[in-house]
């Protein structure tokens, strides 16, 4: 539908004439004539307004009594007076009725400064009160979980955050319980708030009363500076503010890119920044010595990487080296390791441990995030969970699946979005379900789904109607690397290696080879026989106990660059904090290796963009100005061409009474949430079992059991359900996906 | 068939002496006849055309004309009757009478109007207390059922199916959003309008919401013919309506009475009186929650638009009268606290001032107010009164306000003397030997 279609209304707002598009709340209608009508429970992210808080109320000519215009639309010739008597009598009163019961503590609050009730209460407040009897009190503060305190003493009871829970994360889990002035804000029978989205709610609180425990009594508003940054910790790249006090991030806030989060952060981007503190973490280099690793300078780091390669570019040829990232590198590292390699004389660029996610090929399919807004199916491809690949995305599904859109899983379900879904279909029906849609949106979540993905959208006509793929890469920018060249085969650098072809293997990242790659043990061994191992992570990681220089890496908060998420959208990270005395810029390490080898490195990060920009199509015409604060997609989406290669039939399933493993990295893993004590409890380490399976095998609701699978072994208690396809045995597993065959026992 | 052969002539619902709950009774009596009209092709069109020339007002309190509310439904496929039948209205117990005395009558009210207007599916949403009342209507479907007027097909292979469906004790699941929330398997809350009901509600469905009372006195608005019906009412109000009254009388209960009779009639004649040889000091014409009246009440029509002319309203049609020894700053405390006890949190003027209205009235009642307090609460329910998301705010308000604008004097004899000068008589002083353990709202502790 194009502009000129939507009906329009012409309305008066406090003498101004405007015109609007017919159904607008008149809350925005005055938003757009400049006029602020003060509001706490209008949030148009959380659904229809619901008129529960009343601060709204205006005078509309011709009406009798005051109307609240969050749920009041504006209508053609309606005359509204925001600040007429009438009007300010009804939010005077109103403000009055909420200040009743507020303790007013402003000076030990945490909210005091930044408080939308202390804000109207100044503005539009009565000024003192005639309220002489006792305040309410509760208990307080509640932890409703270990990321979230409550206090009932300061809760104005708008419904924001049980909207949160109910209407946009779904979880169900907070909820209002009693009524009348009694009514307060409560966990579903006492349980502790778990979900991979409930940080927003302290967000939404527009008063004190839902903290963070993290960031509880730790900066008071004016002393603190909001640095715009975007999230690195997994592909979706949501926008972020990270509040910097004293030189340290103090928490991570939400800042809305419609295109891509719409405000919403996970817990993981919200809760897990506090690893940057970890004990573990490398805060030196280290080259391994006689008497075995030994503090080394930048230069000394720079020295023996530069030397390594040369040594083994020279003797062993290209074949000898490879690069291996994790996809938790900026596009400006990613290109310095790539020319660091080619100047010595070239090696292998890999940038996750899984075959076939080729981007270009998808290219031609690929849709935004934004556009499963228009979507009318929506299939979910891959056995990892939408919320666990790809956290806000979840969240995206939901919203479309509510305003009418149908959801199908081509995996065995068994997750968080079974209970919206309208079906689940086989792999093999993928096809004729997207073909017959309007407007379908795959959304690819691992891997092998990934490499099916192309053929899958270019068979169903996906490359020239609307509609097309949402994949979602393992690694944070592993889009990015990609681009830049990061596209050799991991399997055929492991045959190299164990061939002892393989010399010199540069890790990035602190998801290795050994934790995160199929066939670690492999990679150990292979690790084993090159003579030189590089890694460069914030923690130890398996593959750092095999290395002859350790190059401490910075955080995503720490370095100033670009990064791309999963629509191929290159956004700018910025340093909210400097990194640790000794742990040394990369690009300036490495640009120092480079002048050992005659090359000239940015060390500059507008610099090396630039370089960025101008080495792939991806990035091409981008500049800092262009990405900017909230990033805009890349031009224009690539034609289809011929026919994508089919991806290799997967593994036969097992058939009979065989079960089969379902093991996926959940949401909540990796070296920064492993790090994160308050996340661990968000962490869920159950055994998923369709319930005829576990009643054929006596394993009851709870059961602690063993699944001995290819990986290796999971033990925890057993959830039945009915939504999981029978034969799946489903749990979270760290290390690369983990399918075929498995046995559960029960725990004695 | 049976003609109808009433027995109280100027009666229209409850024109029998004792009970008609069996089915062979009330078909006996001439029931189902307008069923059988409708199910042999009425069309709609004609239903909402009696209904409207028999002036009848929906009887749940806010009096909308039933037939203008039946046109507004909108067209789907999929469309529900939703009864309400949670009376929960202090001083109104007309429903419950009608349902354990004739609930075919409700039932084929049900039927015609679910067989013309082509709906999916009736529920009667009753009030969680009414466990008999729930019952007698169970069995009356039973019997519907086996005589195949519920769940079988008729001549055109329509089939309507009821539902009973118990409440859980809110007063606010009266209003009809709130009610529909509740019968959806949600919170009990209001929400606001639109969508309406007739648009979007049970299950998201247009839906038809009426009174018991409604819906019970359409067989007998096609049995009579609507002009007949209206006839016994005024120009704005058709036929009869069934007055619930208690207090200070003499015969309290449930009186079924033309609307054209004044409130002396119903007070007088039907009820006998204030006993005692009492003064009339009071009357409280709609429910708890209309304005409260003087003696002059008498002589005012029991009609909505009559009632409302008088500065009160009909309401339910609950009249609570009150004799000269009650103390009215007591019905005031008694009222505000009830709906203090009911407000249902969602928004803030009802759950803030409801019972800041009452913790103050509290305070005047036990004498310790300063005098400034009365007209505080006056303003408190200025502030209350047309700010809220439903009625209920209005509810408390509205006849607070009038009792103390009416009988200022008592509230200004409490704060001066100290004490309530009419302990002794007032026979709501019971409820207040420890004023204070009757507000667990006001002392609400940790939990």
């Amino acid at each position: 539908m194009s502009a000129t279609d939507v009906a329009t209304v012409t309305l008066e707002i406090d003498g101004r004439e405007l015109t609007v598009p017919k159904g607008t709340p008149l809350v925005l209608a005055a938003a757009t004539a400049g006029v602020e009508i003060p509001i706490f429970c209008y949030e148009p992210r959380l659904g229809p307004a619901i008129g529960a808080c009343r601060m709204c109320l205006v005078e509309v000519e011709g009406m009798p009594k005051l109307q609240a215009a969050c749920t009041m639309t504006a209508g053609d010739g309606m005359k509204v007076h925001t600040r007429s008597a009438g009007a300010a009598q009804g939010q005077e009163a109103v403000l009055e009725f909420i200040l009743l019961n507020h303790p007013l503590d402003c000076p030990v609050c945490d909210k005091g400064g930044e408080c939308p009730l202390q804000d109207l209460t100044y503005r539009y407040g009565p000024g003192n009160t005639r309220f002489h009897l006792n305040k309410r009190t509760y208990e307080k503060p509640l932890a409703i979980s270990p990321l979230i305190a409550l206090d009932r003493e300061r809760c104005i009871l708008c419904y924001r955050c049980t909207r949160f829970s109910q209407d946009v994360a779904e979880d169900e889990q907070l909820v209002a319980r009693e009524r009348g002035a009694g009514s307060v804000i409560a966990t579903f029978e006492e349980q502790p708030y778990r979900g991979r989205f409930s940080g927003n709610v302290i967000e939404l609180c527009p008063v004190g009363a839902l903290t963070s425990t993290q960031y509880r009594f730790k900066a008071r508003p004016w002393e603190i500076t909001d640095i715009p940054t975007v999230c690195a910790l997994c592909p979706t790249g949501c926008n972020t503010s990270s509040t910097l006090r004293e030189g340290d991030v103090r928490r991570v806030l939400s800042r809305n890119h419609p295109g891509i989060d719409e405000g919403w952060l996970c817990d993981k981007g919200r809760f897990a920044h506090v690893h940057l503190h970890a004990g573990d973490r490398y805060l030196q280099g280290l080259v391994r010595g006689p008497r075995g690793l030994e503090p080394a300078t930048a230069e000394q780091l720079a020295e023996t990487i530069a030397r390594r390669l040369r040594h083994h570019a020279t003797l062993h040829g290209p074949e000898s080296i490879a690069v291996v990232a994790s996809g938790e590198q900026s596009n400006e590292e990613g290109h310095a390791w790539a020319e660091l390699v080619r100047a010595a004389g070239g090696g292998a660029l890999v940038s996750s441990g899984f075959e076939g996610a080729d981007w270009d090929v998808l290219a031609p399919y690929e849709v935004p995030i934004a556009e499963l807004d228009h979507a009318d199916l929506i299939v979910v491809s891959g056995e990892r969970e939408v919320g666990d690949a790809a956290g806000v995305l979840e969240l995206r599904v939901r919203q479309a699946v509510r305003r009418g859109a149908r959801l199908l899983l081509a995996n065995s379900g068994g997750g968080d979005l079974d209970h919206i879904a309208t079906g689940r279909i086989a792999e093999s029906e993928i096809e004729t379900a997207l073909r017959d849609a309007g407007h379908p949106v795959l959304i690819a979540t691992d891997p092998a789904a990934v490499a099916a993905a192309a053929a899958v959208a270019h068979s169903a006509g996906l490359g020239d109607g609307p509609g097309g793929v949402i994949a979602v890469p393992e690694g944070p920018n592993e889009r990015g690397l990609h681009a830049l060249g990061y596209r050799d085969s991991a399997a055929e650098v492991l045959r190299r290696a164990e061939d002892g072809a393989l010399q010199m293997l540069v890790v990035l990242g602190d998801d290795d080879p050994l934790s995160r790659f199929s066939e670690p043990e492999r990679w150990e061994a292979a690790l084993q026989r090159c003579e030189s191992v590089v890694a460069s992570s914030l923690f130890p990681t398996p593959t750092a106990l095999w290395a002859h220089v350790i190059v401490p890496a910075t955080a995503a908060l720490e370095k100033e660059g670009t990064t791309t998420n999963l629509e191929g959208r290159t956004q700018r990270l910025r340093p909210v904090l400097p990194a640790p005395e000794g742990v040394h810029n990369e690009l300036a390490v490495l640009a120092a290796a480079g002048r050992h080898l005659g090359l000239e490195l940015a060390v500059s990060p507008s610099l090396a963009f630039r370089r960025v920009a101008e080495s792939a199509p991806l990035f091409s015409g981008l500049t800092w100005e262009t990405i900017g604060l909230t990033a805009p997609l890349p031009g224009e989406r690539a034609q289809a061409g011929s026919a994508p290669a089919p991806a290799p039939a997967p593994a036969a399933a097992a058939g009979g009474d065989e079960l089969r493993a379902v093991g996926r990295r959940p949401l909540f893993s990796g070296a920064a949430v492993a790090r994160s004590e308050r996340l661990a409890f968000q962490r869920s380490d159950e055994i998923v079992l369709a319930r005829e399976d576990a009643l054929r095998l006596g394993i009851g609701e709870g059961a602690a059991v063993t699944v001995r699978h290819s990986g290796g072994a999971t033990t925890g208690p057993a959830r039945l359900s009915r939504t999981l396809a029978p034969g799946a045995v489903r749990f979270a597993w760290d290390g690369a996906p983990v399918d075929g065959a498995c046995a559960v026992e029960v725990e004695a | 068939m049976p003609e109808w052969t009433p027995r109280l002539e100027a009666n229209v619902l409850l024109d029998f002496e004792g009970e008609l709950r069996d089915l062979a009774a009330y078909e006996a009596y001439g029931g189902y006849a307008q069923l059988k009209r409708a199910r042999a092709g009425m069309d709609p069109d004609t239903l909402i055309a009696e209904l409207g020339g028999s002036a009848l007002r929906g009887r749940g309190g806010a009096g909308f004309p039933t037939g203008r509310k039946a046109s507004f439904l909108a067209p789907g496929a999929e469309r529900y009757l939703v009864v309400n039948a949670d009376e929960s209205e202090p001083g109104s117990c007309k429903d419950r009478e009608l349902m354990l005395r004739t609930p075919h009558a409700l039932l084929e009210g049900i039927l015609i109007v679910m067989n013309v207007l082509r709906l999916t599916r009736a529920y009667v949403y009753i009030r969680g207390e009414y466990l008999t009342e729930s019952e007698v209507l169970e069995a009356a479907i039973a019997e519907a059922r086996a005589a195949g007027y519920v769940g079988a097909p008729g001549p055109d292979g329509y089939v309507p199916e009821i539902t009973v469906h118990r409440g859980a004790g809110a007063y606010i699941c009266g209003e009809e959003t709130a009610l529909l929330a509740s019968l959806n398997g949600f919170r009990g809350q209001p929400s606001a309008k639109p969508p309406f009901p007739a648009v979007s509600g049970a299950f998201e469905r247009p839906t038809l919401l009426n009174n018991v009372e409604t819906i019970a006195t359409i067989p007998a608005i096609l049995r009579r013919g609507p002009e007949d019906y209206k006839a016994l009412g005024t120009e704005q109000s058709g036929g009869t309506h069934v007055m619930s009254i208690s207090g200070h009388i003499l015969r309290p209960g449930n009186y079924e009475m033309p609307m054209s009779r004044t409130m002396r009639h119903l007070i007088e004649d039907l009820a006998g009186g204030v006993p005692g040889g009492r003064a009339l000091k009071a009357v409280i014409p709609g429910g708890a929650s209309s304005p409260i009246l003087g003696p002059e009440a008498l002589d005012i029509l029991c009609a909505p638009e009559a009632l409302a002319a008088a500065g009160s309203m009909a309401g339910s049609a609950g009249v609570m009268v009150i004799d000269d020894t009650t103390c009215i700053v007591q019905l005031a405390l008694r009222t505000a606290a009830f709906y203090t006890h009911e407000s249902c949190g969602k928004c803030t003027p009802c759950r803030e001032g409801t019972r800041w209205i009452t913790d103050t009235l509290q305070r005047i009642e036990e004498g310790i107010a300063a005098p400034a307090e009365i007209d505080l609460v006056l303003e408190i329910c200025d502030n209350v009164e047309g700010k809220c998301l439903c009625p209920l705010g209005d509810a408390c308000a509205m006849p607070v306000r009038s009792m103390i604008k009416r009988f200022r004097e008592e509230f200004d004899q409490h704060v001066e003397l100290g004490y309530c000068p009419l302990h002794e008589t007032s026979s709501l002083s019971s409820l207040y030997p420890q004023p204070r353990s009757l507000l667990p709202l006001a002392t609400v502790s940790p939990s």
